[in-house]
């Protein structure tokens, strides 16, 4: 297992759902960036260390992949870690379960504060990594 | 009494062979046969596998992760899982040149309808108008199939659409979400069929109560999609398995047959075909045939027959399809609340749509989101994956799909050839062209199913809704049409389904089909081709 897979394993997870990544989350996500054959260019990888960092840097690395990169590493592989989590019982209690109140007004007002967290993590990321992306091009990471 | 020879395992094969051997036949049905692994751990529910089994990724995923939707996939919301990825497992066989149309083929036990969702909506006699034969006619083969498979459903409104007949049991508890959506219908029915949207229950062949043959009812374990564990949710393989109990029935595997030879009388004499795994050859001597091996497959054997005796490649118009458009709709009073997995997985709700002309009714089927996987829905949002995970999880009890399907007409411009290349290696050809003013007739429906939703409570998310391509809902039907007008060509079907240039072919699927409503056909294939097999030797 490589040691930047299960790093990133475990801030990926951190990231989607607050919690820490079990062996069997790191044994499966590194098996299925293998059998999916995800590969990174320069960029993806920026992009996939910039989501180790930090959870709030990992939302916005992942909504610049969603508009900007959406067939890139970081996107692909946070989609299979997600997949993964919600497939395996420890984890999926945690997918399979509604956070917080009833009703469309918590709703509403989750939604908003969410909004807000991502654009602020958008406007801090985007600046700097759409240049990024211009310079580095499709480069293969090594 | 005759040996029947069968090309197909799918419900029209093996309904055909059933009847069949009842009426005395021997039977040899002739199949590729790709096989599926037994459903794991049988009597756990969809949410504890996931904590029971060894493996619960490998199982939900796939051993490759081809259950992981891919961002750039292009794909639906949802996927056929892994556990029946060997109903589209493919043979080494020259890939169909498709225009307009992206061809699916089975060639598992049970074919297609191994994956199918269990609709079974009888056709009436305005969508029984161009058939050689009637609802009342029909009748009784679609009550002795229900018997046979056993059938779930409702006498509600959806029966002005969909005749009630025998062997129709008690319907499926509904979930939570579709219990508010059939609750609204009912306080809002004279708004609703104002402007002719009717709700009812689904019928489906899903077991509410002990079958005669042992199957159980089903258990709520919200497995359905990746496999009903206990047999409640028939599917045609259940049929084979019973048959192959049977002295008079022979199932001979691993044989893709390629064509038949006739001689010149047009009878035919053999079946020519191909272990798909060893490529060894063969050939087998028949006395009756039917082909039932899927529309497509069955037009593709037949050409090639003609072809290999005279030398004619025909083209086979009149290839029809339902087009098919998924809806996904929110219903905000669900927000929030944690979805039941306990749950029939498939659609418990049935919408029908009123046309002008009765034949080209709109039917819709109504699925509540329950045990599936979110990843897909996640992707498809535009957010990042946190806050779409938070979305869905919040939203989960409150989605669900329409999946709206819309009749078809035969058409010459819509057709099914061969093209034959050197070394006797032919391909199909497929081409389909959409009818004029379809555009219009599914805006026009999309509207009035979207009133219908703002009047049950829901609301379609902006820009999610999609038109599936051709092709994509696999009912394909025509290429050989039922007829009885006087002037039909050699490459048509008698009333008895069968063939007019070989007097002991019978064709016992879709191919014969001169109209497709929208409904699902599948039970009627297997209606019909119990009827085809008390047709043989009369």
């Amino acid at each position: 297992m490589s040691p930047s897979l299960r790093a990133e394993c475990q801030a990926l997870c951190r990231y989607l759902l607050s919690v820490e990544a079990d062996d069997y989350v790191v044994r499966s996500y590194e098996l299925g960036v293998e059998r999916l054959g995800i590969e990174s260019t320069r960029f993806d990888a920026l992009l996939c260390r910039l989501a180790t960092r930090t959870t709030f840097l990992a939302r916005g690395a992942d909504l610049y992949g969603r508009f900007l990169r959406p067939g890139g590493a970081l996107r692909k592989k946070t989609v299979l870690l997600l997949a993964i989590l919600e497939s395996y019982g420890p984890t999926a209690r945690h997918t399979d379960r509604s956070p917080g109140a009833v009703g469309l007004l918590p709703f509403a007002l989750g939604a908003s504060l969410h909004g807000l967290a991502s654009g602020a993590a958008l406007l801090l990321t985007a600046p700097f990594l759409l240049p990024l992306q211009a310079l580095l091009r499709d480069g293969k990471a090594p | 009494m005759s040996v029947v020879t069968v090309v197909g395992s799918g419900p029209s094969g093996l309904h055909c062979a059933r009847k069949a051997l009842e009426l005395g036949h021997r039977v040899r049905l002739f199949d590729v046969g790709h096989r599926g692994e037994p459903a794991p751990l049988p009597e756990v529910g969809w949410k504890a596998l996931k904590n029971e089994l060894d493996d619960p990724v490998g199982y939900f995923l796939g051993e490759d992760f081809q259950g992981v939707m891919q961002p750039d996939s292009g794909a639906e919301y949802y996927a056929i899982p892994p556990s029946k990825d060997y109903v589209f497992r493919p043979v080494d066989t020259p890939a169909p040149v498709a225009e307009g149309f992206a061809p699916l083929f089975s060639w598992a036990q049970g074919g297609l309808a191994q994956a199918w969702t269990g609709g079974s909506y009888p056709f009436n006699d305005d969508e029984l108008r161009d058939f050689p034969f009637s609802y009342e006619e029909i009748r009784p083969f679609y009550e002795e199939v229900a018997a046979d498979i056993g059938m779930s459903g409702s006498d509600d409104d959806l029966a002005r659409f969909v005749p009630l007949h025998d062997h129709v049991g008690q319907a499926l508890d509904l979930d939570e979400h579709a219990a508010r959506l059939l609750a609204r219908y009912e306080a809002r029915r004279e708004r609703l069929q104002g402007i002719g949207c009717h709700m009812g229950r689904s019928r489906v062949a899903t077991l509410t109560e002990e079958h005669p043959s042992g199957r159980g009812a089903c258990s709520y374990s919200g497995r359905c999609l990746w496999g009903c564990a206990n047999g409640a949710l028939y599917v045609p393989s259940l049929t084979l398995e019973q048959l192959r109990s049977q002295s008079s029935f022979e199932y001979v595997p691993s044989r893709l047959v390629q064509h038949f030879e006739a001689d010149d009388d047009g009878r035919v004499q053999r079946i020519v075909w191909r272990d798909p795994e060893t490529g060894l050859g063969g050939r087998d001597d028949v006395e009756v045939l039917v082909l039932a091996a899927g529309a497509l497959p069955t037009t593709g054997i037949y050409l090639e027959s003609v072809f290999q005796r005279s030398g004619e490649t025909p083209r086979l118009e009149g290839l029809m399809d339902n087009r098919q458009v998924l809806v996904p709709f929110l219903s905000p009073g669900m927000l929030g609340r944690d979805f039941d997995p306990d749950s029939y997985q498939y659609n418990l709700l049935a919408m029908g749509i009123e046309a002008e002309d009765a034949a080209e009714y709109v039917h819709c089927l109504f699925t509540t989101l329950k045990s599936t996987l979110i990843h897909p829905v996640a992707l498809s949002l535009p957010l990042d994956l946190k806050t779409a995970l938070w979305v869905v999880r919040k939203a989960h009890a409150a989605l669900g799909l329409v999946n709206v399907n819309f009749a078809d007409h035969r058409r010459a411009s819509s057709w099914v050839g061969l093209q034959t290349g050197d070394r006797g290696a032919s391909r199909l050809q497929v081409h389909y062209e959409p009818p004029a003013g379809e555009a219009g007739k599914v805006g026009a429906a999309l509207r009035k199913l979207k009133k219908a939703l703002r009047a049950l409570g829901a609301m379609v998310p902006p820009g999610m809704v999609r038109l599936r391509p051709m092709g994509s809902s696999v009912h394909y039907a025509g290429t050989l049409p039922m007829t009885i007008a006087a002037d039909a060509g050699p490459h048509t079907t008698d009333a008895d389904c069968r063939s007019r240039q070989f007097g002991n072919l019978y064709v016992a699927d879709g191919a014969t089909y001169p109209f497709l409503p929208a409904k699902n056909l599948t039970f009627t294939l297997m209606a019909n081709a119990s009827r085809v097999a008390t047709r043989i030797d009369r």
